[in-house]
């Protein structure tokens, strides 16, 4: 159990809207090791970017603990979280979330700017574009460096949320249907993408998607169904 | 400690929202209205002041009576020798009657005054009046009450008018204010005789009915005083003849009585001194005289210029009118302060989806609220500059502006016949300013507070799933 990157024990998770309560989570188990490609199923509304955003910290939950290197999060105090939030893990969200004000490289640069003081951002200001340009000539932007959100197609609105997700260079990469709003060989493109960084990096992946076709990308496979986690290999 | 992306997206916000120029706009009129309603309304007091001030000097020293004090030359005297001293004049009141002898042109004019006999040397030291003299006052030298050596060729000056001396009447009491405030000026009137004519007063103190004092003089100018509402309409004579017409020249009726010299006021100017404790030196001065001559009679008063009953009144109401329009601005700033909190609470809600990036990359809580902490600040600074810089120009030129209006609209709010001054006070109060404008920028803190602590305390998932 010793070499796993993030893993979720007995995790309950319950939304509550007035009078009902919705278990969407059930003591779920879930343990991923360094390096692996792992995509996660289910149907919608079983509770799979409810799990993911669990696991990138973005959420609270009910009972359950969620390791990271085997370290206790909800032990951690709020600004450690923060930083770990910024250091390890990158968040590709469903709907890109990219910030309208900012232009490509901006949006790309700012987990990076969050993640320096005024002070230490001076000094690696410099290196940290260049670090930020490179994601994004690998991503096919460097083009597009210079516009904004709202100028970009939507593939490139998710390569540049993925290019945002790898600037710090974190080592568990969440990735929520980066292709659910995608045409086929975009998605395909996307999926080509995350397969290289995986391969060629090393880099840890966590995919979720309803489709199994694009499941099927990843190595290993599981499926979300009545608030658990079954293998389905 | 600030981070760098907490200001870079500041910036990014107030460069891109238009929200934030509402608010910038609304922080600019607030502070421009207030820089111009103060420095406005202070400029009166300050102007107000700086008039009745020179028409005083600082100290004034009279007779609760008519009959006026004795020994007035060894006070002034003695005060002169006083630190801080640099001026006394002794001054003779009384009330009488102003003739214009100009036969067949006017029907008879004729007009209750009050005669003031100075010495126009040390008085026009001690106060503005040569400014204000319409003729003498671009004449070098301290103004003169002489007759000219050679009396002016005037068709009223006939043979049978020997005039006595010559006197400056008030403006205002030959003169119509025009409706931009100056006054319009018979010429022919300077060079002509006037009849100035008093009641007597025995040694009583009653009327002598037997007879009346009437002197001939010489109207050679006009005295235009700063605070035209207040003072009296005035006629200057020489000291020596108002002495002579009140009767209080000094005065013996047999070798055992005399009575000596009198005079009803003296003003004193001390520009630096502690006019507190330099009127108790004074007191203490006159008591000593009065002890030495074993006078005792009528209680002395001593003022500083402002404790003056008319003008202390009048200070006051202005002051409490300048509070009073500054409270109602104030409330005015609060209002601003409201729609600062109101703006920010929209741009607050329309960027939670940001905030919930913010924070789903790693930015802290406290980071979500600086960034509009600082756009906050920001607004306040940048607000209260450009309203400084709408203000303080509009200040300036307030005269010109008010023209402008006036011929191009038909509007005159500020007219000069009714009150005090000719212009509008046109200087900035730059400590009312600074107030103002640090005042602005607490006020868009707080305004924004509120927003920014509810940025802050927003989960990241919430904020992203916000609609
Ligand atoms: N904030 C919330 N309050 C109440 N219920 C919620 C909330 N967020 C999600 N849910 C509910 O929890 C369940 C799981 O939602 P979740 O978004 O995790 O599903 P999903 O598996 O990602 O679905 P999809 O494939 O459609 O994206 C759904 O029934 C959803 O309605
Ligand atoms: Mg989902």
């Amino acid at each position: 159990m010793n070499n796993t990157i993030i893993r979720a024990e007995n995790i309950v998770k319950t939304y509550t809207s007035g009078p009902e309560v919705l278990q969407v989570l059930r003591g779920l188990e879930l343990s991923v090791r360094p390096g692996e490609f792992l995509a996660i199923t289910g149907i919608s509304g079983s509770g799979k970017s409810t799990l993911l955003h669990l696991l990138g910290l973005l959420d609270e939950w009910d009972s359950g603990s969620i390791y990271f290197d085997e370290q206790d999060v909800s032990a951690l105090s709020a600004g450690r979280r923060d930083r770990l939030r910024n250091q390890q893990i990158g968040f590709v969200f469903q709907f890109y979330h990219l910030l309208p004000e900012l232009t490509v490289l901006e949006n790309t640069m700012l987990p990076a700017m969050v993640g320096n003081s005024s002070f230490s951002w001076l000094g690696c200001r410099v290196k940290m574009r260049r670090q930020a340009l490179e994601v994004l000539t690998q991503l096919g932007l460097a083009e597009r460096a210079k516009h904004r959100p709202s100028q970009l197609s939507g593939g490139e609105q998710q390569r540049t949320a993925i290019a945002r997700a790898l600037i710090n260079k974190p080592r568990l990469l969440l990735a929520d249907e980066p292709t659910g709003n995608l045409d086929v060989d975009t998605g395909g493109q996307i999926l080509d993408l995350l397969e290289t960084l995986n391969s060629q990096h090393n880099q840890t992946i966590i995919m979720v998607s309803h489709d199994p076709d694009i499941a099927n990308r990843a190595h290993r496979r599981l499926h979300l169904d009545k608030g658990r986690i079954h293998s389905n290999s | 400690m600030l981070h760098h992306f907490e200001l870079f997206l500041a910036c990014r916000y107030l460069k891109k929202k238009r929200l934030a120029f509402f608010s910038i706009a609304a922080v600019a009129l607030s502070v421009a209205m207030l820089i111009v309603v103060s420095s406005v309304t202070g400029g009166f007091v300050k102007q107000y002041r700086l008039a009745c001030h020179g028409s005083y000097g600082d100290i004034i020293i009279s007779a609760d009576s008519l009959m006026g004090f004795p020994y007035y030359d060894e006070l002034v005297a003695q005060a002169r020798e006083l630190d801080g001293v640099q001026e006394a004049t002794a001054v003779i009141k009384l009330p009488g009657l102003l003739r214009i002898d100009q036969p067949g042109r006017f029907k008879l004019f004729v007009k209750g005054v009050q005669i003031l006999g100075i010495e126009p040397e040390s008085y026009s030291k001690t106060t503005e009046f040569k400014a204000g003299l319409w003729k003498q006052s671009k004449v070098d030298g301290p103004p003169s009450l002489a007759l000219p050596d050679k009396l002016p060729d005037n068709p009223y000056l006939t043979e049978g008018i020997k005039p006595k001396g010559a006197c400056v009447v008030g403006v205002e009491v030959v003169c119509n204010r025009s409706s931009d405030g100056s006054y319009q000026r018979k010429k022919d009137l300077y060079g002509s005789p006037v009849i100035i004519s008093v009641m007597a007063l025995k040694r009583t103190g009653l009327i002598d009915v037997d007879t009346t004092v009437r002197y001939p003089f010489l109207l050679i100018d006009d005295f235009e005083g700063s605070v035209p509402l207040i003072t009296e309409p005035t006629v200057y004579i020489p000291f020596e003849l108002a002495q002579k017409m009140s009767r209080m020249v000094e005065y013996s009726d047999d070798p055992e009585h005399f009575e000596p010299a009198r005079a009803s006021q003296i003003q004193i100017l001390a520009p630096d001194a502690d006019l507190q404790e330099l009127k108790k030196r004074l007191r203490g001065i006159w008591e000593k005289i009065a002890r030495d001559n074993n006078y005792v009679g009528e209680a002395m008063v001593f003022e500083t210029w402002d404790e003056q009953e008319g003008i202390s009144i009048l200070i006051n109401q202005l002051e409490h009118e300048r509070s009073l329009m500054t409270v109602l601005f104030g409330i005015m700033g609060v209002v601003s302060i409201f729609l600062i909190f109101c703006i920010f609470f929209v741009i607050v809600t329309e960027k939670i989806p940001d905030i919930g990036i913010i924070k789903s990359v790693g930015g802290s809580s406290a980071g979500v609220g600086r960034i509009f902490f600082v756009y906050a600040g920001a607004v306040g600074v940048v607000g209260s500059l450009l309203g400084l810089a709408m203000g303080w120009p509009f200040v300036v030129h307030i005269n010109a502006i008010h023209d402008w209006v006036g011929r191009t609209f038909g509007w005159k709010i500020y007219d000069p016949r009714v009150l005090l001054f000719p212009d509008i006070p046109n200087e900035v109060d730059w400590s009312a300013t600074m107030i103002i404008m640090i005042a602005a920028v607490v006020g868009s803190l707080i305004g924004s507070m509120i927003p920014a602590v509810r940025a802050a305390l927003m989960k990241p998932i919430q904020a992203l799933r916000y609609e």
